[in-house]
């Protein structure tokens, strides 16, 4: 009988032993947060970007400062930054005093090739996939003046976004 | 004649920073993409904006693209409508704030209106926007809610027939949790159907299971002891 006795304290003792080292694997949960650096430069080839002066039905204008080695802008992913970016490009019409042309009638190319050249459009496109951090691409710009236009200065803005 | 080579060196000097190419300058830091929040707390999110590899102030317009129905959003600073003489020029915009180009220094510096931060290359005068969140009462526990913000940098003067804008979008994901803690297991289908088959109590997880084997352990033994006595 006493062997008995002896023998099952001697397992509650062990499964004790063994409830206590199952409780001692405990873990919790944390996690940490980087915080998100874009820095991006555009650099315009000239003070100023303009297609110059041209006749309707003229067609691949180019930004006046832009040439086969330079592009129109150069976009720079800064150092600073702490992810590849997509570039993407949008544009708004032509406008002279309500008279317009379409943004369509603008492409861009990020290799200074007008046959693979994109039509600029209201919606954003990709022009760079992933730039990474601590560098630059370029853009090319080429404008087609359709028939019929009137004469005056045409304006718009190009959007250039980081994502 | 020293007086005139000066003054050519400073016409120089003059001449060469007015000329230098213009470079825009878009720069953000996001803080706390991800926040956990409970119904009725008032969170803000923060978003710093600087422009140190730049040369032109870089204007910034702040608003809010994407939240939930019946959320209360609020931007600090709001959009204001400001005029700028721009090289004799007087330009109207709308704006939040204007990042004026700055440099990385050592240590903070003290700037009216700008948030000294700390970056990977030394503290920064930056301008800080505040995304200030109240969470409603009714929202669920466990969902995930999201806000967005869009922002859109712009130049004066730039002068030519194209201007450059960039734009770039911030979003924060809200985590809605309970304020107070709580456990509580919920037998699935299939173990309600076998503890109404067996009638057994089931405690579930490993806990449990060794409970059950150490009293069917201690019931046989006590078994065995009153066997051998008798």
């Amino acid at each position: 009988m006493r062997k008995i006795i002896t023998f099952v304290l001697t397992l509650v003792a062990l499964i004790g032993v063994l409830g206590m080292v199952l409780a001692a694997e405990q873990s919790v949960a944390t996690q940490v947060q980087v915080n998100e650096y874009v820095s991006v430069t555009i650099t315009p080839c000239g003070t100023t970007l303009s297609f110059g002066s041209g006749n309707p039905g003229d067609y691949d204008l180019g930004i006046t400062c832009q040439s086969n080695s330079t592009a129109a802008i150069s976009i720079r992913n800064e150092a600073i930054s702490n992810k590849a970016i997509k570039v993407e490009t949008k544009g708004t019409d032509l406008n002279n005093s309500g008279v317009i042309i379409p943004v369509s009638n603008i492409e861009f190319d990020e290799a200074n090739s007008k046959t693979s050249a994109t039509t600029l459009s209201t919606a954003y496109q990709t022009s760079t996939n992933s730039l990474a951090v601590n560098s630059t691409s370029g853009v090319w710009y080429w404008l087609d003046i359709p028939l019929g236009k009137g004469s005056g200065t045409y304006t718009t803005a190009l959007y250039i976004k980081a994502a | 004649m020293v007086k005139i080579i000066i003054f050519i060196f400073i016409l120089l000097l003059i001449s060469t920073v007015i000329a230098e190419a213009p470079k825009y300058n878009f720069a953000s830091i996001q803080k706390d993409k991800e926040i956990t929040a409970s119904p009725g707390d008032i969170i803000n999110g923060k978003v710093y904006f600087f422009n140190v590899h730049g040369n032109r102030n870089t204007h910034v317009k702040v608003k809010v693209l994407e939240k939930p129905e019946n959320w209360e959003v609020k931007i600090t600073p709001e959009t204001k409508k400001e005029t700028y003489d721009v090289s004799g020029m007087m330009i109207e915009v709308e704006e939040n704030f204007v990042i004026p180009p700055s440099n990385f220094s050592e240590r903070p510096i003290d700037v009216e209106g700008l948030t000294a931060v700390k970056t990977p290359d030394g503290y920064v005068n930056a301008n800080e926007l505040t995304i200030m969140t109240t969470i409603p009462e009714n929202s669920k526990i466990g969902s995930t809610e999201k806000i967005k913000i869009y922002a859109e940098a712009f130049w004066l003067g730039q002068g030519g027939s194209l201007d450059l804008k960039q734009e770039r979008e911030f979003e924060f994901n809200i985590k809605i949790l309970s304020e107070e803690y709580y456990e509580k297991n919920i037998p699935d289908e299939q173990e309600k159907s076998s503890s109404l088959i067996t009638g057994a109590v089931i405690g579930g997880g490993t806990t449990g299971k060794i409970i059950f084997a150490f009293v069917g352990i201690i019931i046989i033994l006590l078994i065995i002891a009153i066997k051998k006595r008798k």
